[in-house]
């Protein structure tokens, strides 16, 4: 294991250690998780509609195709992508969305602020960077992501609803059969939102705090931001999927 | 009051500090001044705990705190606080509630309190027209003045100042000159100035401690230093660049 990494997982420790931490609520500490909750909700679902929306189109649109060329019929097409954008797709796609852009910019501010020395400042005035600067959009990500992905996979659905009857004159009644759909879908997408919600301000956070070497380190705290905190997503979303395939 | 024993630091590979040790007298105004890279910040940031030494000690008021928590350093840190280089103003804030951050978590007050005692903080030092403005609206000159006056604000034993006139103009430079002596004049205030400037060093300065290769290379009043034969004083004094010192 290399020095840097040795580092990285030492500061997500340190991290981890003053999140769990009891902390005092007060009036200024709401106010950044206000702050929070409209940086990486508010100001990520146009973004992460657009995505799904087109997402939604798009699996119609090749799915219908193909099922119309192999079996003739594109009708199975909607019932059969419903389980899949609601425990798949809607929370995965908005994990990875919420990744690129809450993920980057955290890494971005935070690593900013270690190379200005502000977060000595901080600390200098008796503020926990972590409580100050992390913990707030943890609290925000594990509210938020959930939220995010339902409006991703509502947007998904009627992309989809809206491109099957306009491409393959399928009816919305016929595209939005939920026979397919089961409690367990909504429990894996839950499950999968909120830990996606936990780990991408954690890995973000700590890669801005592990920032070194002025503006070259904020690039590539932000870069391996990005890329740490969107592999964790595809690889929790692997272990969680796999997880509840099991329970089946 | 606060004393360096055989202090070591590196950081990777680079050998910053190599056995450095040195002590500073209360009420009196020290200048820690070498060349670029000496490790002058990084000697003065282990005293409230910003960087915590490889070997060695480094005691505040007899008390041995290199190896302090975070957590021990926070009483520490309301006695002895430091103006960091970059004038680190928090850019999410406005200038009152930079300067009542700190007041309101050392002394914990509440949210209004501490803005009140900021308030009439900025009053007392000039600065209230400034209150609700962000720190980016600021020119440097201003934001220095600002970080000076959020530390002052505790009303600390001790006051670490990094490099404080540097992008100064010569005017503001003088008025942060005569408050540091100030502060050690009237409120036998401890200050400890990491600097490049032999202007501020002639005026103010009691004692010059001189870093060079990671070692105390002089130590003395302002004097000493002025009339030192050492070549790499005297290059350091000329700031000619050929000569003894490593560039």
């Amino acid at each position: 294991m290399s020095a840097q990494t040795r580092v990285f997982l030492g500061n997500m420790a340190f991290v981890i250690k003053k999140m769990m931490g009891r902390k005092k609520t007060d009036r200024a500490s709401r106010l950044r998780f206000w702050s929070a909750l409209n940086d990486v909700g508010i100001n990520s679902v146009f973004f992460i509609v657009i995505t799904l929306g087109f997402v939604g189109t798009i699996m119609m649109l090749h799915g219908g195709y193909q099922a119309a060329r192999i079996i003739g019929d594109s009708n199975l097409v909607g019932p059969q992508i419903l389980p899949l954008m609601i425990r798949q797709l809607g929370p995965t796609l908005a994990g990875l969305m919420v990744a690129t852009r809450v993920g980057t910019g955290m890494a971005a501010r935070i690593g900013s602020m270690v190379v200005t020395e502000q977060v000595d400042a901080l600390r200098l005035s008796n503020a926990c960077p972590v409580n100050y600067l992390i913990t707030p959009s943890w609290h925000a990500a594990l509210v938020m992501v959930p939220i995010l992905s339902i409006f991703g996979i509502t947007a998904a659905f009627f992309s989809g609803m809206l491109t099957a009857y306009v491409v393959f004159e399928t009816a919305p009644g016929v595209y939005a059969d939920w026979s397919f759909v089961s409690g367990l879908d909504a429990v894996e997408a839950l499950i999968k939102s909120i830990s996606f919600g936990a780990v991408i301000p954690l890995i973000a956070g700590t890669c801005g705090l592990s920032t070194h070497g002025g503006s070259a380190g904020v690039g590539r705290a932000t870069t391996n931001a990005v890329v740490l905190s969107s592999l964790a997503v595809i690889i929790l979303d692997f272990f969680i999927g796999a997880l509840i395939l099991g329970l089946r | 009051m606060i004393e360096f024993k055989n202090v070591s630091k590196a950081f990777g590979d680079r050998q910053i500090l190599k056995g450095v040790s040195l002590t500073v007298d209360a009420g009196k105004v020290l200048f820690v001044i070498g060349k670029s890279g000496a490790g002058k910040s990084v000697l003065t940031k282990h005293v409230v705990g910003l960087v915590r030494p490889d070997s060695g000690a480094v005691l505040f008021d007899g008390v041995d705190v290199s190896s302090w928590t975070e957590e021990q350093f926070y009483p520490l840190r309301k006695r002895c606080t430091m103006v960091l280089q970059h004038s680190t103003l928090f850019d999410s804030m406005t200038i009152v509630e930079n300067v009542a951050l700190p007041i309101r978590k050392h002394r914990q007050l509440g949210w209004n309190a501490a803005l009140e005692t900021a308030t009439s903080y900025l009053n007392d030092v000039g600065m209230a027209e400034y209150a609700k403005r962000m720190p980016d609206t600021l020119g440097d000159g201003l934001r220095k003045r600002i970080a000076i006056a959020r530390a002052l604000a505790l009303q600390p034993q001790c006051v670490i100042f990094d490099e404080p006139t540097t992008g100064l103009d010569p005017q503001s430079a003088i008025q942060v000159d005569g408050l540091i002596r100030s502060l050690a004049d009237r409120f036998s205030v401890t200050c400890i100035v990491v600097s490049h400037d032999l202007r501020s060093i002639f005026s103010i300065a009691d004692r010059v401690v001189m870093l060079y290769q990671g070692q105390v290379l002089l130590d003395g009043p302002a004097d000493v230093f002025r009339r030192s034969e050492h070549p790499v004083v005297k290059q350091f004094m000329s700031g000619v660049p050929d000569g003894p010192m490593e560039l």
